[in-house]
């Protein structure tokens, strides 16, 4: 659960070990959120390092389930994905799709992250998961 | 915490059409058996599934149970086909996330709830698929499903 204040706190991190990753493969990153259903912003946030491929802002909202893919482009400092700032994360969309330059031949942490707006409201990430998908032909 | 390989292990699958038509009652579609301890704690029950169904005003209810519990429970009326995830973590042996059971996507935002269907995944469970009509003349059709079960590191 979100500590009550108004900065980005960590509730879940995993680090993703150097040499894990394959040039063709993807992570695919489970969040499953709970938030205070009101006018106020509630950001929910994935981080790969320096990289974010999900920043997501709810409001009038109950639960957000996201599924997340940020695909290595044949090589392990390039990534792309769907855009981060939807909130379904699939269909169609006026955002550009997210891209990144994380060296994954390093060790990168995965953190999840929440933002209140207003202190005296919640986030809760309910579950998290970061799902590795390997390429069988690379 | 550190990161580990994820597996994955098909639990169901299906293609061939399943279809109940000409009754109001509640008709199984589709059926199997996740034998007891199959799936563990911190581990994920992943699936999607496809149905079409007569496109009127009628309400046409769509289930998903697990071990009796219903885990999708969802009315369709003018549209023709529904495609849906489904994305079960498992908290604890009595104990899972599930997102909202009406969803028609079973993905994204919804100003409803997580549940909680506290299944007992220690016991064989059945997973089932049904249809129940609001008028005999229509048609529900099960068309496709798949799940599978995804370790994950704790």
């Amino acid at each position: 659960m979100c500590p009550a204040d108004t900065v980005e706190n960590t509730l879940r991190s995993f680090t993703i070990k150097a040499g894990l990753l394959s040039a063709n493969d993807t992570l695919l990153f489970s969040s499953e959120w709970s938030v205070t259903n009101s006018a106020n912003n509630k950001i929910v946030r994935i981080r790969t390092g320096a990289g974010l491929p999900m920043a997501v802002t709810l409001t009038t909202v109950v639960s957000e389930f996201r599924l997340q893919h940020l695909s290595m482009r044949n090589a392990l400092n390039s990534q792309v994905g769907g855009s981060g700032t939807l909130s379904a994360g699939y269909g169609t969309s006026a955002s550009a799709p997210h891209t990144q330059a994380i060296d994954f031949s390093a060790d990168v942490a995965v953190t999840f992250t929440a933002q209140l707006a207003n202190a005296g409201e919640n986030i809760t990430l309910k579950h998290a998961a970061v799902i590795l998908i390997k390429n069988p032909i690379a | 915490m550190s990161f580990d390989p994820v597996s994955e292990m098909e639990i169901a699958h299906s293609a061939v059409a399943s279809s109940v038509t000409g009754t109001l009652t509640e008709t199984t579609l589709f059926s199997t058996t996740i034998k007891a301890n199959t799936m563990k704690p911190n581990e994920i029950l992943a699936g999607q599934f496809v149905f079409s169904y007569t496109n009127s005003a009628l309400t046409k209810t769509l289930r998903l149970k697990l071990g009796g519990v219903t885990v999708a429970n969802i009315p369709v009326t003018t549209t023709a086909q529904i495609r849906r995830w489904f994305w079960m973590p498992i908290v604890s042996n009595t104990s899972q996330i599930v997102y909202p059971s009406a969803s028609t996507t079973g993905i994204g935002t919804s100003t409803s709830a997580f549940e909680d269907p506290a299944v007992d995944i220690t016991t064989d469970l059945t997973l089932e698929f049904t249809g129940q009509l609001a008028n005999i003349a229509e048609t529900i059709v099960l068309e496709q499903l798949y799940f599978r079960q995804l370790k994950q590191a704790s």
